[in-house]
This record gives C-alpha cells, structure tokens and sequence, in this order.
C-alpha cells in the first residue's frame, strides 16, 4: 500500500470509527416496527408458466390468452405509446425529480429547461431547439451565463422526447431493441398502468432502462423512473409529471442571478490563449494511432495497442500475499518480452476492446485472490465515442485538458516556469488549473497544476523524459505526480510504437463480439450498457 | 455455520421473523448513515433519516426483488429522505422561520467538517457494489471475509473491489473539486 493509499485508509478508518461511536438507533427503530403489521412478499402472478405446468394444456393457455386479448382491449389496456401521445395538446409539461431536478418542456415553442442543484452547486439551464441555442447558468462556472449555439439534431421529434428529454441517448443509432411491459400497479391507492421498457442486447440479455406510470382513464403520464445506468452508481431517478398552463420565460425564472453578463462560447478566452489550445488539439490529432503503448504503474501493467480508430486494451496486476498492498514490479528491459514475461509473472485482469463505436470490457475477475472458486467475471458492451483517447492515456492527458468554459489567459514571466515554456491559466470561481506548455515541443503540458481552496483538490502533475518518435511527435517517458506514485508511467522506449498487422485484426485481435463470446463461454456474467 | 446473506435474511423477514430485521439494521446501519450524512452534513438528522429509511425499507420489503441488493437499496431510500429532509429545511428557512433549522447549526458536535463531507459525497458516487464492499468494511468495520459472506460474492472479489473503491476514491478525490 502506498503512501496515499495509506492516507485514504487512514482517513477511511477515521470516519467509520466516528460512525460506529454514534448511539446505535436500531432499539429505537425496531420499536417503530413493532406495531407496524408482519410485512409479506409482494403477490407476482406468473400465470401462464404455472398454467402450462400444471397439465390443464392447451385450453387453458388459450384461456389465458382471451383473457390476455379481452384485457388489453378494456380501458386499462393503454399502450406507452397511447400514454406518450397523449401529452400532445398540452402547453407545458413538467417533471420534478425526486433528487429535486426540474425538467419544464413547452411543447409549442419548443423550448426545454433544466435545473438541479445540490449542496454546492446551482444548475440552470433552456435549450431553444427552433433557434438551436442554449443558454446556461452554473453556480462554479463563474458570475456569468453562458450561451452556445448547437446544430439541431434528428431527435427530439415529438413532444413525448421534448418532454422526457432522453432522445440524445436512445434516438440515434440504436443498438439494441427494447421490449416493453405493462403491468397494473398504484402511486398512493390510485390505481396505475405501468410500462417497464428493457432494453435487450445482442445475447438476449435484458436491463430495465425506463418505467413508466400512467393513469389509466385520462391516458397521461402520472410517474417516470429512468434507471442512469453503472456510470452512475446504478441509480435511477424519479420524476412526477404534471402539466401546468404556463412556465418560465427565462433561466432567471428558476433561478439564475439576473444582471449576469453572458458569455457566448470561446469569446471569454484570450486568442493567444485559444490558439495554443488549438494547437495543442492539433498535436493531439496527429499523434500516430497506429501504436502499442506499454504502461507501467504501481498496480501492475497495461498493455495498448491502437489500430486507427480501434484498440485493444490489456490490463494486468500482481497483488502480494496478504492480499491488499500491490507489489512494485519488475519488468524487462526489452519491449518485445514483456508481453510473454507478463502472462507467466502477472494475471490478467482486465481486457478491453474498442470497435469503433462499442467498447467491450472483459473483467477476468480473477488474480487478486487465486483461491477464489468464483472468479466473478463480467463483461459488457458500452457505448463509448470517447474509448480510443481513454485507451491511451495517459498520451492524450499530456495536452492541456480544456473542458471549462471560462475565462483562460497566456502569462509568460512567472516564477518558476520551466524554460522555453509559456504559461495558460485558466480561472473559475472555485478553481484555478495552471498548464505550462512547451510549443516547441508540441504543446506538452510539462507541468500543471490545480488549485482549489481546500488543500484536498490540489494537485501538481510534472512530465519528464520528454522523447520523440519517428514519426517526429513528441511525448512524455514519465508522469510524476508529487505526494502519490499512483500515476507514475513508464513507457519504456520508442520501441514501444510499432505498425500492427492484418494479423493481428483477422486473429480477432480487435474483435469485441467474439472477446463477449469467449467470457461468457468462460462463465463471465454479460451486460450491455449501449446507451 | 457461515454468515447468512442479506438475501435469505431478507427471506427470514418475509417469512415472518421480525427480529431477523434487526440483524439487517445491525449489518447496514452504519452505512446508511453515512449516505444521509454525505447529504446531510450532520449526525442528528442523518439518524433520523436512516431511522426512517429503515421503516420505509420494512414496509416496502416484499418489493426488493434484488434481495442481495439490501444495502444499497436502503442506502438509496436514506439519500432520499435525506434530500427531501434538506429541502424541507430551505424551505422553512426561505418561509422565515425565526429559529433556522439547518442541520448542520443544530449541534456542534453533530456537524461534519468539510474534508469528512466531501469524503463521504465521494463514496457515494461509488458504483454500488464497490459502495457496499467499501462501507462495510470501513463504516460497519466487518473484516473481508464476513463481508464476503454477507454479500455472497467470493473473497478475492470484495477484496478486488475494495481495492478498486479506493482507487476510485483517490482519483476522485484528486480530480474532482466541484
């Protein structure tokens, strides 16, 4: 265990002492429960299985599916797409989530607001989809509103996707199929229809991605439950619908300070400052894709090969035997052993594959403990446009990361900057990140820091060893991060950077289905997250 | 004889053993309130929110089809409460209230310091199961090996998960201000 990791235990332990010298509230609780009625399994009725079990046979499914038939033409019988259709004539349709994020649609002037908050943080925000522009207000993106235009998209079309506002995920592109299912349910007594949408991936797996009540005479969406997938712990949020006659006019309305000057895209930064950032985009985008990257950490080694926009991704660790702490390991010298000296010293952990519009992740779930007789694999399918920069990181981490919008200026005589180096600055309310870059050398962040007011957020990053390969393009041997040896990397030599082969594509190498396959044969549980 | 999972206690429950539900309370109870406290910032309401979620987790439990997923899905109802426990406290306090009810004002010692809170907000933006592993083993202070058999998931698994969690942690930590 490192020192960090040391710290974080440390801090860790600190807290559940705390917690565990708090008085128990279970006597307290279990007093509440007692007079409270014995709670009892929720009543499922799988009729048609148990009918066709039981030996009544054909009639009786023929039975149960008049009963089907004659149900689904009663009232009750509303599909989700009746249910979506009928908030068609409404001006307005808003829906409060239970973590207190609001979504308003006004569905005449196409225009959505969104606003959510926390105990930190104040989100407002409308897009204008007839004019496509967007307007924001976010309470750490400085005293400012901030307004972008964007490119009208295929979807939302109709009012439901206005109003559910989940088109940008599930209307393009779809890759998997969703089945839906009604049940009868109720919300406080008032008896409901719900629609339970799946979504059913390539191997017939099923995830419930979205549930839906509605009421069962007037056709209206009462409740929606979005389920925000692993990204997000898991969760699912859930809103009330409601339809009022009017809503706000503005993002003032739900909140945002009035009187706030409005920033409109990249004007904020300096155009010295917005010409390094293109630059260093464009050192970015001609960084070779065709590469093997050998990294190695702390925690063990990763191995990346890039093919153009595809890759392949080997992660593999060594723990030592009282199965916490990582061990330091040694590698070989020459490039070309590693792969073999890995698999005989090192476990395998972790596989991933990047088609071109999928990511597929194998978890061998094996190796941190070899006595395990689960080895608890997975694997899944996402999508993800991002995959082929994450793959090799930390090779596109060396370029300033320019994800705020704010304002970002050039400084030239400050201490300590490292020689032939200019400084870009960039400054929230909250926080301050400083990127030192070397033009000469294609824009590499040879030293950044942020700093935020507590002293948790503050963190330093140096690059060294600076080295060019053939192709002429440079980039960094070692990442140094002071206080924490976690993201120290290695990269060995330029050797390092090869040409991969047909070879190594008609082998399967990038072949994400088949790497599926293969876990699964082997036991791993399969999940598709293609959203 | 092992430890039993959360699963077949859940089972006992249903099945009419009231008593078995204090041992899921017992197992659960520190993590729950941490999740209220991460939302919270203070140990007097964060129990009163855990207390509740606790009734409301009782009185839905024929519900929970994941019965393995206990923990989380209680941890989930906490949160909420605890949400709508500080919304209902703006609310006062935007409605005038002469006596403010803010948590965190209400005890000295019930309040969290602000690294402690930004420590807890960042495991609970942990994927749930590496949320489970972690509280169990820090918040309720179960060794691996019991926590491996409340879970039902193999040792080297919640080991690799802890170890995972902590990564997390310190990336998140690192990276994250806001």
């Amino acid at each position: 265990m490192n020192e960090y990791d040391e710290r974080l235990d440390e801090r860790l332990g600190r807290l559940g002492d705390r917690l565990r010298s708090r008085p128990s509230i279970i006597a307290k609780g279990m007093q509440t429960l007692e007079g409270m009625p014995q709670v009892k399994p929720a009543r499922r009725v799988v009729l048609v299985p148990t009918l066709a079990r039981s030996g009544l046979g054909l009639a009786a499914c023929l039975a149960v599916g008049v009963s089907l038939w004659l149900s689904l033409a009663c009232p009750a019988g509303i599909t989700l797409a009746e249910v979506q259709k009928s908030i068609d004539s409404k001006p307005w349709v808003l829906i409060r989530y239970d973590d207190g994020a609001q979504e308003w649609a006004n569905l005449r002037e196409r225009l959505c607001f969104v606003t959510h908050a926390d105990e930190r943080n104040f989100y407002a925000g409308m897009r204008d989809h007839v004019k496509g522009v967007w307007r924001a207000y976010h309470s750490n993106w400085g005293q400012q509103i901030h307004e972008e235009p964007f490119t009208p998209r295929p979807y939302p079309q109709t009012p439901w996707e206005y109003a559910v506002g989940d088109w940008d995920d599930r209307g393009i592109d779809r890759f998997w199929r969703t089945t839906v299912e009604r049940v009868s349910d109720d919300i406080n007594g008032r008896e409901v229809v719900r629609f339970d949408t799946y979504d059913v991936g390539p191997a017939g797996l099923r995830v419930l991605a979205q549930q839906v009540w509605a009421d069962p005479e007037t056709r209206l969406p009462v409740r929606i439950r979005k389920y925000l997938g692993p990204d997000q712990g898991d969760n699912c949020k859930t809103g009330d619908f409601s339809f009022p006659e009017s809503g706000p006019a503005s993002i003032h309305d739900l909140g945002a300070p009035e009187g706030l000057p409005t920033v409109v895209n990249w004007g904020i930064i300096e155009p010295q400052a917005k010409a390094i950032v293109e630059a260093a985009k464009e050192a970015l985008r001609q960084f070779p894709r065709n590469v093997r990257i050998v990294r190695k950490s702390t925690y063990g080694l990763t191995i990346s090969y890039s093919l153009g926009e595809r890759f392949r991704k080997e992660t593999y660790g060594i723990v030592s035997s009282d199965h916490q702490s990582p061990l330091a390991i040694e590698l070989p010298d020459d490039v070309e052993q590693i792969r073999a000296w890995a698999s005989s010293h090192l476990t395998l952990f972790r596989v991933e594959i990047y088609g071109g519009q999928f990511c597929y992740s194998y978890d061998t779930g094996r190796g941190l403990w070899p006595t395990s007789a689960d080895p608890g694999a997975t694997v899944d399918v996402r999508r993800d446009r991002d995959a082929w920069a994450q793959s090799i990181m930390p090779i596109t981490d060396q370029w300033p990361f320019i994800g705020n919008v704010g304002p970002m200026r050039v400084l030239k005589d400050v201490p300590d900057m490292p020689a032939g180096c200019v400084l870009l600055r960039y400054e929230g309310t909250r926080l301050r990140r400083d990127w030192y870059v070397d033009p000469a050398r294609d824009y590499i962040c040879v030293k950044q820091a942020e700093f935020a007011p507590d002293d948790i957020h503050t963190r330093q990053v140096e690059r060294t060893d600076l080295t060019r390969l053939p192709s002429g393009q440079w980039y960094a041997k070692t990442v140094h991060t002071p206080n924490t040896v976690e993201l120290d990397v290695h990269p060995l030599s330029d050797s390092e950077i090869e040409e991969l082969t047909r070879e190594n594509e008609s082998s399967g190498f990038f072949n994400g289905e088949r790497l599926v396959k293969e876990a699964v044969d082997r036991g791993a549980k399969a999940t598709f997250w293609a959203r | 004889m092992g430890m039993q999972s959360d699963s077949e206690l859940v089972q006992i429950v249903l099945d009419g053993d009231r008593q078995a539900y204090g041992r899921l309370f017992e197992r659960h109870e520190r993590s729950v309130l941490a999740a209220a406290l991460a939302v919270l910032g203070n140990y007097h309401a964060a129990q009163d929110a855990t207390q509740e979620a606790f009734v409301r987790a009782y009185v839905n439990l024929g519900r929970l089809r994941k019965r393995d997923s206990f923990g989380a899905w209680v941890r989930e109802i906490a949160r909420h409460e605890a949400i709508a426990v500080r919304r209902r406290v703006r609310q006062t306090q935007i409605a005038g209230s002469a006596a403010p009810e803010e948590p965190s004002a209400s005890s000295a010692d019930g309040t969290l310091d602000e690294q402690t809170r930004l420590l807890l907000d960042a495991v609970t933006r942990l994927p749930t199961h590496e949320q489970e592993v972690l509280t169990l083993y820090y918040f309720e202070g179960h060794p691996v090996k019991t926590i491996s058999e409340m879970t039902a998931r193999p040792v080297g698994t919640v080991t690799m998960q802890l170890s995972r969690a902590r990564s997390r942690l310190q990336k998140w930590l690192k990276e994250n201000p806001t």
